[in-house]
């Protein structure tokens, strides 16, 4: 039994974990583990986000090769991207975007919600029909509300309070009733809308999808995948105990396979190796059960 | 209308056979006892009791009900027993094996319990099947639904083989740690391992689930191993002081679960 064989990874891993998986075409098999309860999204609503933007650059509102200039000190703190950079930027859209989604860069999606506004990212959720998904804001609302709620006045001193195993904080940020929240069969979903170039025009599809192939991380679903011929093209999300990736795995000739997977760590500490490590694992059981085989 | 009250009044009545000895019998005056079986006969629609000249006596249909009445008080009478007992009995706590009897025993003297023990693992699953009342879980674990109390970190010692000189933790090199196996609870095991390698010690593991087999195994210098049992002292056996991010983390548990002995259990524990 898959399903089961997927809860006792997670469980290993002293993680709570959601699964869903299903093939990009053919068949109504599916893995689903809990795959309609509500999880927090985390940086996966970058994701929705991006085909807002596509859309705008389609109706023509935004030039995806026009230039933006960006001071990082001004920007929403981050890990990556952006937000590391000392001096001023310019950059056109195009590229904020790929800044976005192959290293999860939160600077560049706040400057990208400010552009397409909140209403323009709901209504990408409503016209793809996706139910169970409810996008609040971005990464710095997250994260001005995460300090307000931990009484601290910089992020890093709120992620180090959320990261303490002596304390057990309940933060709105770890609630999928308060903060953007999806399911893993409405991120399946997205992501079949994209590979059949319907979510915007076939060439902003085919954009999206060049994207998440080249997100740089290699630990969570492209670590079930270590073989050759095998394209992994995701997106992922982190905040505190929250660890998810959502990706479609593509082994050459073969359909094409939808997976989206979201964990709640038991431990708060910041860097769990053991559940990145069961997203993968948890992945590839799901994806292999799917594979049609050679075509 | 009460039905039960009124059937005790009949019931009194139809045995003493006389309205007055009832009320007596009831600690009630007469009028209150005869209203009261009338309005029971009023709604049955039958009449229960025949009132004649020589007394009160039992009619047909009041001869045939009796004997359900009786069985009627006797349940409700049972009813509430067994509610009572519910209300006064001990709670059923689980703990973990990596409790000291000295703190089971601290907690059994604080509020009437029974306790049971076992792993994490199994005593989310027994709480949550409502097998046991609340239970005393290695923290962090994965809690599903449960109501969860604050992290309460107890102190812990290291025990190590007598001739062992310790004064950090990178002094047990070599020596496995004897330990509850991961299996009872993965996140708080990894937890652990995890301070240790920070500290610099990279122990391989020896499964030991209670402080008895813990001393065992180092008391035959096969292994090192910690205990938060305040009292502890075995042959054979050293005690080291911990750094207190060696504490043992543990949380109570529960589905429902009076204040108060949620209260009692978690100060026994402080």
């Amino acid at each position: 039994m898959i399903e089961k064989q997927v809860r006792s990874v997670f469980q290993d891993a002293g993680t709570a974990g959601w699964l869903h998986a299903i093939p990009l075409a053919g068949t109504s098999r599916e893995v689903d583990v809990d795959a309609d309860e509500p999880v927090v999204m985390a940086s996966v609503y970058k994701l929705p986000l991006l085909v807002a933007l596509c859309r705008e650059f389609d109706r023509g509102r935004v030039d995806p090769q026009s230039a933006v200039r960006i001071n990082p000190a001004s920007c929403t703190p981050g890990p990556t991207g952006i937000s590391t950079f000392l001096d001023p930027i310019t950059m056109s859209w195009r590229d904020l975007a790929a800044s976005m989604m192959t290293v999860s860069d939160s600077a560049a999606a706040d400057v990208i919600l400010g552009e397409v506004g909140l209403d323009a990212v709901r209504d990408v959720v409503a016209d793809l029909e996706l139910p169970g998904t409810r996008i609040v804001g971005g990464t710095a609302d997250v994260e001005a509300t995460l300090m307000r709620e931990t009484g601290t006045s910089t992020t890093a001193q709120a992620f180090a309070l959320i990261s303490d195993n002596d304390q057990v904080r309940t933060v709105s940020a770890y609630d999928p009733a308060y903060t953007s929240a999806t399911t893993p069969r409405d991120m399946t979903r997205l992501l079949s809308l994209i590979w059949s170039d319907s979510v915007a025009s076939a060439e902003q599809c085919a954009f999206i999808r060049r994207l998440m192939g080249m997100q740089v991380w290699p630990h969570r679903i492209r670590a079930g995948f270590p073989f050759g011929a095998v394209r992994v093209s995701g997106k992922t999300g982190t905040i505190g105990a929250v660890r998810n990736e959502v990706a479609v795995v593509e082994y050459a000739g073969e359909i094409p396979i939808a997976v989206a997977v979201f964990t709640f760590a038991a431990r708060a500490d910041l860097a769990l190796p053991a559940v990145d490590a069961a997203i993968a694992e948890s992945a590839r059981i799901a994806v292999t059960d799917l594979r049609s085989g050679r075509l | 209308m009460d039905l039960l009250r009124h059937l005790g009044f009949f019931v009194a009545v139809a045995e003493e056979g006389h309205f007055g000895r009832a009320a007596e019998r009831l600690g009630m005056t007469q009028p209150p006892v005869s209203q009261g079986v009338q309005r029971l006969e009023r709604k049955l629609g039958v009449q229960l009791l025949s009132r004649g000249s020589r007394g009160v006596g039992l009619t047909p249909a009041g001869a045939e009900l009796l004997p359900q009445a009786y069985a009627l008080l006797g349940d409700a009478e049972r009813f509430v027993a067994e509610a009572g007992r519910l209300r006064d009995r001990a709670a059923r706590v689980g703990v973990i094996p990596q409790l000291s009897s000295w703190h089971v025993a601290a907690l059994a003297s604080s509020t009437p319990v029974t306790v049971t023990t076992a792993s994490t693992v199994e005593l989310v699953d027994a709480v949550t099947s409502g097998e046991l009342d609340c239970a005393v879980v290695h923290h962090p674990a994965l809690v599903n639904s449960l109501e969860c109390g604050p992290v309460i970190k107890v102190p812990t010692w290291f025990l190590v083989p007598d001739g062992h000189d310790v004064s950090a933790v990178t002094d047990m090199r070599g020596l496995p740690f004897a330990t509850a196996p991961r299996s009872h609870g993965t996140a708080a095991f990894d937890l652990f391992a995890d301070r240790l390698r920070a500290a610099g010690l990279d122990p391989s593991f020896l499964p030991a689930v209670d402080d008895r087999e813990i001393v065992a195994a180092v008391a035959a210098g096969r292994a090192f191993g910690v205990t938060c049992d305040p009292h502890l002292r075995a042959p054979g056996v050293v005690r080291v002081a911990l750094d207190e991010e060696f504490s043992l983390r543990v949380r109570l548990v529960w589905r429902v679960l009076p204040p108060s002995v949620r209260d009692a259990i978690t100060a026994a524990l402080t």
